[in-house]
């Protein structure tokens, strides 16, 4: 019999038995059958075989109670350890039978496991749930009682490989003590990743196994030994398949985000409606398609001849943006389907937002049966500026750019687009997703991971409805593009009253933290980082190496900015001689040289000209952290200026790392800001700390695209 | 034992570093609960000793010229009576002997074997800006690789000190885990204070380790100490 196959025949003996949770001899069966390692044991049922095996099994043993209605044994008083002969094995079965008879007198004993006892090496966590939202993660956390509480755990989409295995072992907050302390050797990390892979194997070939617990595992310099085992079982679960067709994605979302033709459906010529601020944004947008208003008596609004039904309009439309009620819509899909148009936006409220779920599948259902995309429902709408697509009752936005954003609120919508218009921030698109009933960031990740005019891509998400399926998505795109993530929302994503130890700490922000980062998504914490990212990121060039170097007028600022270097995972260059010798030449005798590299406040132009030409030119120097502030021989505008020509020069030969400026002083420095922002050169106002995390999250995303 | 005594004789010697019988004997006499740890220089003095402090007992070997005593064989544990005291006396002073010939060999400590608990740890450390300050934490790992401990300045109040338990990120193993009854925070909580006062009233400690300090559910007892005076 295959490994496999041993593994299916015990969970169908389960399913019969009705169990919810293997015995421990199963389980272990099962762990065998994946080599997953455990000690020898045995089961005894009475007092005599507990005398007869306990010298089989070895000393010293550990005896523990087996009960299928013991989840807890060691809260239940089951488990005793450090028994070292046979006599002392059937004591401790009596006072096992009277421990678990004052906790749970109803439980029905099988018996008691005898197992050899593991000493040494360190308590580790190995473990698997089935999530929500990502479904089977593999969970590697430090044991322990003590780091347990703390929650010292990292999580992976099962299977996982032995790289991500080893990636998770080294970014526990414990993983030191992997490496040996108070005394004790390293622990074999290579046969602590083979657990942590076969145990994401085993519940990726079974999804009945929803949790499973090696609590502990011993690590020592000579493998890894999972001492005990608990694999809980649920046959509701059943293997998701991937239905994702990304070529028919890829065709509808091209037709949705650059339509030839729009709908709007319950368009009016009375202002203070929707169906007349969304013909209004579409004309004064400047959409150049065919538009059609769809009203059932109207005949012409704000001079674009309009139709009862889309079935009327003679020519090809893409998307219908409906501005009727909630209760018309399903209704109207029909002809919307039938008319062949690739998206319907739903901006109308009154679906699942408000508890009203039956609606929402009704127009679901109606959508699918009409083979036609759902944007929404309760949204603003979307915007597509390369195709001057303001299809939304907001305001029309221009600036085009190239970051492309989301949001799931209408109010983080607006957020986006006052920021974008205030900061400058070209965008292609805006998009909003609301109770995404249908499209979602997969669908839009698929769109702008190939469209020409996104270059980063910004979300905000308070929940992923599949979110293995953007896992996976999200992977891919991260190599080639920035996805910046923030998500709201940091509590319960595993509602779910857990059973496993693995199960409890999982219920919570952990998930999402680890399988973003996993994905290559950088999570920005704040909406404001979000958008301060997103536009950053856009006009950081991606950096050639990981030596950054802090040029400052102000002593004051470059402690600040070195202290965010630190914060944000950067590295400063160890200052080379040569160029050390070379920066000496042009900063007064009581400057600092080294990183950062302190001119001092009272310097003229020249010295800033000179010292970032140098720094400009260095090959050596990947990416550059500016720190201005305003005195009266370097007034800002000045500064401002010299910084604009030394890059613009530096451009010109080909030379393009990432600057970043933190310009301090009083208001004039805002419009040296501006000037520079301007040239695409990354200025903050006020800001110390600000510009050094921008540059940190292009470094994050190099890092995980593997271009640095 | 006073102080002032075992700081006089410390510098005389040249150390700045109080041995462990000094530390526990200053901190006992200052209200600190610590395991009482008697200096013995011969098996009959280390036998009287064991029988009067109670089994199982301890035996630590006491050299200015041994810091690591755990690593040369110079720590026995678990000594239930006194034919077990007398062998580990004489194996002890093999070991050193053996290990470092040249050291000089004060003595042999006897000390009472606590039961198992919690490991926390209080320690002192003389900042440069703030003066003296107390810092509490759990012990193991928890100190070495989570970094998990919080500080106060001396002098601290039982405000401070039951806030100072209260901050720890694993503060939830003091309410008792796993089925284990919750463990004495008053009698840490005294201890915190009663550090306090000593580094106060003895402005010569420069450092102090408790390390580790046992919790029960009733009491709390530091098994080893470290005192570390200021120079003259």
């Amino acid at each position: 019999m295959s490994n496999q196959d041993r593994v299916r025949s015990i969970l169908d003996k389960a399913r019969a038995q009705g169990r919810a949770s293997l015995a421990t001899l199963d389980a272990l069966d099962v762990a065998a059958a994946y080599n997953i390692p455990c000690p020898p044991t045995s089961l005894a049922r009475n007092v005599d075989e507990v005398s007869d095996l306990a010298d089989q099994v070895g000393y010293p043993l550990v005896l523990k109670i087996e009960s299928a209605d013991i989840l807890h044994k060691t809260d239940a008083g089951g488990v005793i350890t450090g028994i070292n002969s046979a006599a002392q094995a059937v004591e401790a079965y009596g006072q096992l039978l009277r421990n678990v008879g004052a906790h749970h007198s109803n439980a029905v004993i099988d018996g008691v496991v005898l197992q050899k006892m593991c000493s040494g090496g360190q308590e580790v966590i190995i473990g698997a749930v089935t999530d929500p939202v990502f479904g089977k993660l593999v969970a590697f956390g430090a044991g322990g009682i003590l780091v347990e509480l703390l929650g010292d755990v990292t999580f992976r989409l099962a299977p996982t490989d032995q790289a991500q295995a080893q990636a998770m072992i080294s970014e526990i907050k414990a993983a030191k003590i992997l490496d040996g302390v108070r005394g004790q050797p390293a622990a074999d990390k290579a046969a602590l990743a083979e657990v942590i892979c076969s145990v994401s194997q085993l519940v990726s070939d079974f999804p009945e196994i929803s949790e499973l617990d090696l609590n502990p595992v011993f690590a020592s310099s000579d493998g890894a030994t999972a001492v005990d085992l608990r694999i809980l079982l649920d046959f509701s679960l059943t293997r998701a398949a991937s239905q994702r067709d990304e070529t028919a994605i890829r065709a509808a979302m091209e037709r949705i985000m650059r339509p030839a033709g729009v709908a709007v459906i319950g368009a009016s010529a009375e202002d203070g409606k929707i169906g007349n601020s969304v013909m209004r944004n579409l004309i004064d947008g400047g959409y150049k398609g065919g538009l059609y208003p769809i009203h059932p008596k109207a005949t012409e609004i704000l001079g674009h001849k309009c139709y009862a039904s889309v079935a009327d309009v003679p020519a090809e439309i893409d998307i219908a943006i409906f501005c009727i009620p909630a209760r018309f819509v399903a209704g109207v899909l029909a002809e919307v389907g039938a008319k062949g148009i690739a998206g319907a936006i739903l901006i109308p409220s009154g679906f699942a937002e408000i508890g009203e779920h039956e609606l929402q599948a009704e127009v679901v259902a109606a959508a699918r049966a009409n083979n036609v995309r759902l944007m929404g429902p309760n949204i603003y709408g979307f915007y597509y500026t390369h195709h001057n697509l303001c299809a939304t009752f907001c305001t029309p936005y221009d600036q085009k750019g190239a970051v492309a954003l989301s949001s799931q609120s209408g109010g983080v919508g607006m957020a986006i687009i006052g920021f974008s218009r205030s900061a400058k921030m070209g965008v292609s698109a805006i998009v909003g997703l609301g109770n995404k009933s249908d499209i979602d960031e997969d669908d839009l990740l698929i769109f702008f991971e190939q469209d020409p005019n996104t270059s980063v891509i910004a979300m905000h998400v308070e929940d992923l409805k599949d979110g293995r399926g953007f896992a996976e998505v999200a992977q891919r795109v991260t190599k080639t593009k920035p996805v910046v993530v923030l998500k709201a929302g940091r509590t319960a994503s595993g509602a779910k009253a857990a059973s496993s130890h693995t199960g409890a700490l999982a219920g919570d922000d952990r998930v999402y933290e680890a399988i973003l980062k996993q994905s290559g998504v950088i999570r920005a914490r704040s909406l404001n980082e979000m958008l301060e990212f997103a536009r950053g990121l856009t006009i950081l060039p991606t950096p050639k190496g990981e030596n950054v170097l802090i040029l400052t007028g102000a002593g004051g600022s470059g402690v600040l900015l070195a202290d965010a270097c630190i914060d944000n995972d950067l590295t400063l260059m160890t200052m080379p001689p040569d160029l050390d010798e070379a920066y000496k030449a042009f900063i007064p005798p009581f400057g600092a040289s080294g990183n950062p590299v302190d001119i001092t406040g009272g310097e003229p132009p020249s010295t800033y000209a000179a010292t970032i030409d140098l720094s400009l030119n260095d090959e050596r120097v990947h990416a550059l952290i500016l720190g201005y502030w305003h005195t009266i021989i370097t007034p800002p505008m000045v500064f401002a200026e010299l910084l604009g020509n030394a890059v613009e020069k530096a451009r010109s030969k080909g030379i393009d790392k990432p600057i970043v400026a933190s310009l301090v002083g009083d208001v004039e420095i805002e419009e040296a800001c501006r000037y520079l922002l301007d040239r695409n050169i990354l200025a903050y106002p006020y800001e110390a700390e600000k510009p050094v995390a921008v540059l940190g999250a292009k470094y994050k995303w190099a890092r995980g695209a593997g271009l640095v | 034992m006073k102080i002032k005594t075992v700081v006089k004789k410390a510098r005389a010697e040249g150390r700045s570093l109080l041995s462990e019988v000094e530390a526990k004997e200053i901190l006992h006499s200052a209200g600190v609960p610590v395991e009482r740890t008697v200096l013995t220089t011969t098996v009959k003095d280390a036998l009287a000793q064991a029988d009067w402090i109670g089994y199982p007992v301890v035996l630590k070997i006491v050299s200015p010229d041994i810091s690591h005593k755990s690593d040369i064989g110079g720590v026995k544990i678990g000594l239930k009576d006194r034919t077990a005291v007398r062998v580990a006396f004489n194996e002890i002073l093999a070991n050193a002997k053996k290990a470092a010939p040249k050291a000089s060999i004060t003595g042999i400590a006897v000390q009472h074997m606590a039961p198992p608990g919690t490991e926390v740890i209080i320690g002192v450390t003389t900042d440069a800006q703030f003066g003296p300050v107390v810092m509490f934490g759990l012990g193991g790992i928890m100190v070495e690789v989570m970094k998990d401990v919080v500080f106060r300045v001396v002098p601290v109040t039982e405000r401070d000190a039951r806030q100072m338990i209260s901050e720890i990120k694993g503060k939830a193993i003091l309410d008792g885990v796993r089925g284990q009854p919750p463990l004495d925070k008053t009698a840490i909580t005294n201890a915190i204070l009663k550090v306090s006062e000593f580094v106060l009233n003895n402005p010569e400690v420069l450092e102090l380790d408790l390390n580790p300090m046992l919790v029960y559910p009733k009491g709390a007892v530091a098994v080893d100490a470290r005192i570390v005076i200021a120079e003259e």
